[in-house]
């Protein structure tokens, strides 16, 4: 269902407007947003937005709720007769967002303008707790209620030579349940023993936070061909709520203070130039310094010491744009940058070249070709580790990496009606230096456009995409690969029908089929891997017919077929150690209607 | 008539619409470009026929009616409010078209980049006003470096929400970013499509001075804007999460969970491998132990590894709790 009310009112002294808009999609999803103001002095806005997200429906689980943050195994209930002891579960989220927001132009060249606006999100999410001893796993349906408050204050200056812009931000996040969900662990009882003897556990929740931006940016036309920007912004994020009092970690909670004390502290620092030095030739230039100084402390807890990691980044960057004879440009980069990391053993270097040639060959034909070359001198990670498996790899991140991109988009007009188009990518990541973990990726990707559009009562379009990505990955004794192909196809057209052009219709096709397969040897040893497909069929036909000048009627049918087939997906009971929920399998079609009604006034 | 006047109002009225003044994000310009109900004063369509008639006698006649839904289309933008000075109806002399605010007198060009005004002087005629607020980075920034023009996105005679040339965002910027359409259509992914979220909710195409145009100056203070819990710090960090959330996420859609890169267990083990023997790793032979099954189900390493955000449980070294 759609609304959508406007309100304009003009005379010689002002023009009012006015606009009530909302939509409710029938599963949970719904928008309202109002708007009035007097353009050129002030407006003033109000937005609720209502979000879902659904995790599955019917799953089955041991664990009872008697309040938000805890969950219990009922009396009586024991791992062996799992299916008798189970309740069924729904898992969602929504987020509930209302936001208020005005501007007000007080004069020519200034405005200040200011938003707030609230967000809850409160549901119940799947979320797993397991020891890799036995192993031993249960999933669990683990609430979610958090607000997140923003509000934002800026102040804009323009005239034609300096802009300016100056504005605060607040983001508070507030945990509404505690810091904490307790649940009763099935597999604290030995056995398959009675669940009335198993013991809590705790986990924490994301702790209170609250962050702090101020922001200024400057632009300024030196000279006519000459232009200057910089743009400093100064972060603070804190965290210092107290640790989970969990008896069970009684000796941890020994080593540590009260509380985190937690703060990083973000300082971005942007500097830009161009100048047009001929009207065939330009340059830009900027230098980009940030910094993320994580000044929370240091704490070791037993046999860990907390990773508290901060870095620093210079990055330069100078390109030109050359025009070319006839209507053809040719863009020229480079980029280098340096990243200082404090948990790394030395520093990384990132030289990256890029050329892109734009080029309208012929009044039907225009197209453009670019590449980048990436190099990066890599670096080790050295920080505190978690056991012994991070040590034995270079992490992608910081790795050495080559890494390489060529692309090409073609527009062609075989007639004034009709367009061709093409775009191809081909990307790879090589790890050069990596024996483990990530050692290659790449991206290929093909598409190919169909615009037709003979007259402005008739619109069509049709595109057709394949993309492969591939990805290698080496362990001690086995190497992975994995293929994933994507066939995404589209198909559209828009006709306004009748002598007085008052019926519109429209309709839209949209299919995707993706296939993955991951392959692992030398042989898994009986773990097969089958490939992960996902079809999706989609169709919107729309209509819209002017009764008459003042009056619309519209009516929107949308239908939706979906499957999968994904092997990480069980049924819900006890397999192989973990308690799973199960997972609805996703194959379903739906159905959409819309029905619209405009009316001018 | 030249084949080039011909283009000139077929580009003008069809396929490259006329140009842009720009466009304000706020919300007045957004309400104001939807609607009027009168007659615009000291605007006559008729007279402006005449006046192209006068420059191309065949275009007007052949065209006449797609000329005059295209004149009637700007008067009702927020453009032709003749009370707010700031606009070009409000600028225009008593009795004189506005459009040549945009124009040019008599005409002077159609906004046919390459052939009647080249891109900088295209942009130079929003830029005049509009050069404030989000676009002051426009000069320099990625679209305008690469020597796109307002009038590529925008259309000061489209009855589209900004003056955009295509009805909703995800159709004019997949345009030229294909890849993004499609990952779009990936089964997990932002809803955009689905219109709860813009493109523009992260970027700014105006210019930005950070990385891929986004707004929050970084990659994480992006994410935070909708995932602030993930924001910490926390007494135990992970260390590729606090640096950035696409090292292991791709934002705009994938076919695995979470929107990954790759499934969880493959996510993972781009980083950690073990040398004994955990239930989870799946490229590393245990005799007599577990395969890497273990980690393929469900919610893989997320089984146990539950909290690979951030976690401030004392006990929470391994994200466990």
């Amino acid at each position: 269902m759609e609304l959508d009310l406007r309100y304009r009112g003009e005379d010689d002294e002002d023009a009012r407007y006015g606009r009530l808009s909302g939509r409710d999609l029938g599963i949970e999803s719904r928008n309202l947003q109002g708007r009035y103001g007097v353009q050129g002095r002030y407006g003033l806005s109000i937005e609720y937005d209502q979000r879902p997200r659904f995790y599955g429906h019917d799953l089955r689980g041991p664990h009872w709720q008697p309040d938000k943050d805890r969950l219990v195994l009922p009396d009586g209930g024991r791992t062996e007769d799992l299916d008798d002891w189970s309740r069924t579960w729904d898992l969602s989220t929504e987020r509930r967002r209302l936001s208020v927001g005005g501007q007000r132009h007080l004069d020519e060249d200034w405005k200040v303008s200011a938003a707030f606006s609230r967000e809850e999100k409160e549901g119940n999410r799947p979320l797993g707790y397991g020891t890799w001893w036995q192993p031993s796993a249960v999933q669990l349906p683990a609430s979610v209620n958090h607000r997140t408050d923003q509000f934002d204050l800026t102040a804009d200056y323009a005239n034609s030579e300096l802009q300016a812009q100056f504005g605060y931000h607040l983001s508070q996040f507030s945990q509404l349940e505690g810091d904490h969900f307790e649940f009763d662990d099935p597999f604290s009882v030995p056995g398959f023993e009675r669940w009335q003897d198993a013991s809590a556990q705790k986990v924490s929740q994301p702790p209170d936070n609250s962050y702090h931006r101020l922001h200024a940016s400057v632009a300024y036309q030196l000279q006519r061909a000459t232009r200057f920007h910089a743009q400093v912004d100064l972060g603070r994020a804190q965290q210092d709520e107290r640790y989970i009092n969990d008896p069970g970690f009684a000796d941890e909670l020994a080593d540590l203070s009260r509380s985190l004390g937690g703060q990083i502290d973000t300082t971005r620092i942007s500097l830009r130039g161009t100048h047009r030095f001929t009207p065939r030739f330009q340059v830009r230039g900027g230098y980009r310094y940030e910094d993320h100084d994580n000044g929370t402390s240091v704490e070791e807890v037993g046999d860990y010491i907390s990773r508290v990691h901060s870095w620093t980044k210079h990055a330069f960057d100078v390109d030109g744009d050359i025009r070319l004879p006839g209507r053809n440009n040719l863009l020229l980069g480079y980029e280098f940058s340096e990243i200082d990391r404090e948990h790394a053993d030395d520093k990384t270097y990132n030289y990256a070249v890029n050329a892109r040639l734009r080029s309208q060959v012929t009044d039907d034909l225009s197209g453009s070709l670019y590449t980048r070359i990436l190099a990066r001198s890599g670096a080790n990670y050295s920080g505190p580790g978690l056991s012994d498996n991070i040590q034995a790899t270079r992490l992608y991140h910081l790795a050495d990496l080559t890494r390489w991109e060529v692309g090409t988009v073609v527009s062609y007009s075989v007639a004034p009606e009709l367009a061709l188009g093409a775009e191809i990518t081909l990307a790879e990541e090589d790890y050069s230096e990596s024996e483990l973990g990530l050692l290659a990726s790449k991206i290929n990707s093909y598409t190919l456009t169909f615009d037709y559009f003979p007259a402005e009562v008739f619109s069509g379009y049709a595109f057709v995409t394949l993309e492969d990505r591939e990805r290698e990955q080496g362990g001690e004794q086995r190497a992975l690969d994995q293929e994933e192909r994507t066939w995404t196809i589209g198909a559209g057209a828009n006709s306004v029908l009748t002598e007085e052009q008052r019926l519109t219709l429209g309709l839209e096709l949209a299919y995707m089929d993706s296939g993955t397969d991951i392959k692992v040897s030398p042989d898994s040893g009986g773990a097969g891997y089958p490939s992960l497909n996902v079809t999706m069929t989609q169709l919107k036909l729309s209509s819209d017919y002017e009764v008459s000048d003042a009056l619309t009627v519209g009516f929107t049918y949308f239908v939706q077929r979906f499957s999968e087939d994904d092997w990480s997906r069980v049924a819900p009971g006890l397999d192989g150690g973990l308690i799973y929920l199960g997972g609805d399998e996703r194959n379903y079609t739906a159905h959409m209607g819309i029905a619209s009604v405009s009316y001018r006034f | 008539m030249s084949k080039h006047l011909m283009n000139r109002w077929r580009n003008s009225s069809l396929l490259l619409p006329l140009a842009l003044v720009g466009v304000l994000v706020s919300g007045p310009v957004q309400i104001g470009a939807v609607a009027a109900e009168e007659e615009p004063a000291g605007v006559d369509v008729e007279a402006l026929i005449d006046e192209v008639r006068a420059i191309s006698p065949v275009i007007a006649e052949r065209r006449m009616q797609d000329l005059r839904i295209h004149i009637e289309r700007v008067e009702e933008t927020a453009h032709a409010v003749a009370s707010d000075p700031r606009t070009p109806a409000g600028r225009a002399k008593e009795g004189e078209q506005f459009c040549y605010a945009c124009h040019g007198q008599d005409f002077e060009h159609f906004f046919n980049v390459g052939d009647d005004i080249s891109t900088s002087q295209a942009n130079e005629v929003c830029m005049e006003c509009h050069r404030g607020g989000e676009r002051m980075h426009w000069y320099g920034g990625a679209h305008e470096f690469q020597d796109m023009a307002c009038i590529d996105c925008h259309n000061a005679h489209s009855n589209n929400k900004r003056l955009l040339r295509a009805e909703d965002q995800l159709t004019l910027c997949s345009n030229c970013h294909q890849e993004r359409r499609v990952d779009f259509h990936r089964p997990h992914h932002h809803p955009v499509r689905e219109g709860q979220i813009e493109c523009t909710d992260c970027h700014n195409p105006h210019g930005e001075m950070g990385r891929a145009q986004l707004r929050s100056g970084g990659v994480n203070e992006t994410c935070y804007q909708c995932h602030a819990e993930y924001r910490g710090p926390f007494l135990w960090e992970h260390q590729p999460v606090r640096e950035d959330c696409t090292l292991c996420h791709n934002p705009h859609g994938s076919v695995h969970p979470g929107m990954l890169e790759a499934r969880t267990a493959q996510v993972c083990q781009s980083c950690h491998l073990t040398s004994t023997a955990h239930p989870g790793d799946l490229l590393t032979r245990h005799p007599g132990g577990s395969q890497g099954e273990f980690m393929l189900r469900g919610q893989s390493c997320l089984n146990c590894h539950s909290q690979v955000h951030g976690s401030n449980h004392p006990g929470g070294a391994l994200f466990q709790r």
